[in-house]
């Protein structure tokens, strides 16, 4: 048992306790930051912000500017400025005062018909600040609570049958936590399988481990190894939950969409239950791919064939988000490679049976008992083979002899 | 001359015979047809029969509503038979969806005018799905505070019937279609895989040889320079080979669904893209390769090294991010200015080309910049790439690495 927690000890303090690590933990979250901020200036600074112009040949707008919003929107607000005739707004147009104008003919009561003339492209935001204009005058001689309604618009309340769950259709910021969630799984579970991957291969590579083995049972170097490396990368999973929590409570007050998400406890246990089984997994199956190969590179090519599975459900993310107890779904989460980020996705959008999801997780805790003992096998058969890959068969024939 | 022939040689049997690098050359493809095949068809429709098998959806909904505000009297005609069901109240409706005869209700509540919050049960509970789904009703809704005129209701869904008329003919661009910004980017995604996966292919054979010490042996017999040309020329065309293959399968199968239907005639792809392709795949290679390699001269690891090149990849991460906008409006300022930076250059202008014709001032200055630049660091990473540096197990540092690009060192 010392013996494991020193291997454990000296497998982590080597990962974390070091200005590469620390660097590469860091740099992640200011990478994201600084793409985002990037892509929000990007569409910011990109927009058309210019006026719009129309002509009321039908005379047909009592209400000239829309109302000054109250809530901040990323959107632009685009002034909207009335012309007399064609002519001044194509004036206009051409010397770039305006982006665009509408025409409303002198039959537009009747037939709704009218023109968009622009020059080259146009703001989107355009035709839905036009087209409000044209609402709010269409229902300027209703009654005010009716007019206000229909301008409003209704906020569905999304619930669950019984009643245990609720999302107001305006909290769509909910939507992104499972999405992040699995890609942070993802991420943080092929980081820490690479971490093992190479520390078994490199002290095979120069030798270390024939010294190590000399004083401490393969059990325990595999032991010790693997829990390191699981916690190397909870340690990484921390502090990157940290940073977003932290953006979380930095935001939450000025942006609304962010303020709207809430994250159930329930979720939390069910990521945790899948990922602990998952990253036993993962870190055993490199454990073993280590220890039959000869060489880091080998190792990487191999392993990689890995990563593929528990990558695929985001290549359907779209079906499975939509479709939460399809069958594509649900043969997802039945294959434990893929099971993880099906999982996480689903839970996110629909409430998955209890049975099933104890089906699931059953299954990667048996998947990764199995693989936790196959990777003893494997290090044991392979710790001292040197130049040649061990196929499948010399595993178990060798462990045994 | 011989002996980077030699070089040249064995690095591309090496590479290429790896049964890693044949399966990853299939995969892409494989991957890319059935992520473009399943995203057309469901925008085509959701009920198609290879879709269907997928979610289990047919398509066809039935939901009821409970009126607790008496606002509801008539249907609009949109509304088939069967597909708004309503109830007397909350406990016959719950007895219907447990049943799984309808997959959700509303419910309009005495306060509805003034409040505006409806429930919607769901018996998935999916938010995704629901904010589809309640369109229906929304439109309901709307027809009956309308008083339930059609007219009036047709006039406040679309307000205006419009007809647009562009003073200056430019590519015509469908901002529905999610076709209209997934080929370009994947077409610039192509192009960064394979600058990307060729660069540090080079890297990783650069650093396993130093480390391996194999590097020392190979002086003994070639010039550093010698060394360098094999492997930069037989990578380079090892990515060639990726490229044609990857972009003649985005191209192929981007075609063919455009004969088959109507889905991507807005995205004609012309066949004079891959022209395109290859030469900034060449001129981007030039530049990063050559970035790549002084890293790799400088690095005494691979592990070292794979944080550096975070770094130096950067640049060509960024058009990547602003797909979006370079695919939607690709004649702005920010398209440009992005698609002539020579290190920004080919992920931009071949998500720009992909997207509709670029002007030919903007090509020719991209593609000048483009060899100036190659040219520079190919002979400042050549002046690196001495036998000192490969030799030593200094540790790397940024300073020192562009010290030694400015030739300083």
């Amino acid at each position: 048992m010392k013996k494991t927690l020193l291997v454990f000890w000296q497998e982590y303090k080597r990962h974390v306790i070091r200005k590469r690590f620390i660097l590469m933990v860091l740099s992640i979250p200011a990478l994201i930051a600084v793409v985002m901020v990037v892509a929000i200036l990007g569409v910011f600074l990109t927009q058309d912000k210019r006026p719009v112009g129309y002509v009321d040949q039908a005379g047909y707008l009592a209400i000239k500017q829309l109302p000054a919003r109250v809530e901040f929107s990323p959107e632009p607000e685009l002034q909207l400025i009335p012309y007399e005739n064609e002519k001044a707004a194509t004036t206009a147009l051409n010397e770039g005062a305006i982006q665009a104008y509408y025409i409303l003919s002198p039959e537009f009561t009747e037939t709704g018909e009218g023109k968009l003339v622009y020059i080259k492209t146009w703001n989107g935001n355009l035709a839905f600040q036009f087209n409000r204009l044209l609402r709010l005058n269409l229902t300027d001689s209703m009654p005010p609570e009716i007019a206000n309604r229909l301008m409003e618009g209704e906020e569905f309340v999304i619930t669950s049958l019984d009643q245990t769950r609720q999302m107001s259709e305006d909290a769509w910021g909910n939507l992104i936590v499972p999405f992040a969630a699995g890609l942070l799984i993802m991420v943080i579970i092929m980081t820490a399988g690479g971490y093992l991957l190479q520390a078994v291969v490199e002290e095979k590579e120069n030798r270390t481990i024939e010294i190590i083995i000399t004083s401490v049972s393969p059990n325990q170097l595999m032991t010790g190894k693997i829990l390191g490396d699981i916690a190397v990368g909870l340690t990484q999973l921390l502090v990157w939950f940290g940073f977003l929590a932290g953006g979380y409570f930095l935001v939450r007050g000025s942006v609304e969409w962010v303020g709207q998400i809430e994250i159930s406890t329930e979720y939390l246990v069910l990521l945790v239950l899948v990922v602990i089984p998952t990253f036993i997994t993962v870190a055993a199956l490199m454990a073993a791919i280590g220890s039959i190969t000869t060489e880091l590179r080998e190792a990487q090519q191999i392993s990689g064939y890995f990563t593929l599975p528990i990558m695929a459900p985001y290549w359907f993310s779209y079906l499975i988000m939509t479709s939460p107890n399809g069958p594509l779904a649900l043969i997802l989460s039945y294959f434990p490679l893929t099971a993880p980020v099906t999982l996480t996705m689903r839970a996110g959008f629909t409430q998955i049976p209890v049975w099933q999801l104890t089906i699931n997780i059953a299954e990667l805790v048996l998947l990764a008992a199995l693989s936790l003992w196959l990777a003893g096998k494997a290090f044991r058969a392979g710790m001292l083979n040197y130049g040649k890959r061990l196929s499948l068969k010399e595993i178990f024939t060798r462990a045994s002899a | 001359m011989n002996k980077t022939h030699l070089i040249l040689k064995n690095e591309l049997i090496t590479t290429i015979m790896r049964p890693s690098f044949i399966i990853s050359l299939l995969i892409f493809p494989v991957i890319m047809v059935i992520v473009i095949y399943v995203q057309s068809v469901t925008n085509m429709s959701s009920s198609s029969p290879a879709i269907t098998a997928l979610t289990g959806q047919t398509g066809e909904s039935h939901e009821g509503y409970v009126d607790e505000s008496g606002l509801i009297k008539t249907l609009p005609p949109e509304v088939k038979d069967g597909m708004l069901v309503v109830f007397s109240d909350i406990t016959s409706a719950n007895a219907a969806l447990s049943e799984g005869l309808i997959s959700g209700y509303y419910v309009v509540p005495q306060d509805f005018i003034a409040s505006g919050r409806i429930s919607y049960v769901r018996a998935d509970y999916n938010p995704l799905s629901g904010l589809e789904a309640s369109i229906m009703f929304r439109d309901v809704l709307d027809f009956n505070l309308l008083g339930q005129d059609l007219r009036l209701a047709d006039r406040f869904w679309n307000p205006i019937q419009v007809e647009e008329i562009t003073l200056e003919e430019t590519v015509k661009r469908d901002v529905t279609n999610p076709m209209t910004y997934m080929i370009p980017y994947f077409v610039g995604l192509v192009l960064y895989i394979v600058i990307i996966t060729s660069a540090s292919l080079l890297l990783n054979s650069i650093t396993t040889e130093k480390q391996s010490r194999v590097m020392e042996l190979l002086m003994a017999s070639s010039s550093p320079l010698q060394i360098l040309a094999g492997k930069i020329i037989a990578l380079g065309m090892v990515g060639l080979l990726q490229t044609v293959i990857w972009s003649g399968t985005v191209l192929i199968v981007v075609n063919l669904f455009n004969q088959q239907s109507e889905l991507i005639a807005v995205m004609q792809l012309p066949f004079t893209l891959i022209f395109w392709v290859i030469v900034y795949f060449l001129l981007g290679y030039a530049i990063y390769a050559a970035l790549m390699a002084g890293v790799g001269a400088l690095m005494p690891g691979m592990k070292e090294a794979s944080q550096a090149t975070m770094l130096v990849v950067m640049p060509l991460l960024i058009p990547l991010v602003l797909s979006p906008s370079l695919s939607m409006t690709p004649d702005n300022l920010l398209s440009v200015v992005l698609s002539v930076i020579p290190f920004t250059a080919p992920v931009s202008m071949m998500s720009r080309l992909a997207a509709g014709p670029v002007p030919a001032w903007q090509l020719g200055l991209s593609i000048a910049l483009m060899v100036i630049t190659a040219t520079l660091t190919i002979r400042a990473v050549a002046g690196m790439f001495r036998a000192q540096a490969l030799l030593t197990g200094q540790s790397f540092n940024f300073v020192l690495f562009f010290k030694a690009l400015l030739g300083k060192a």
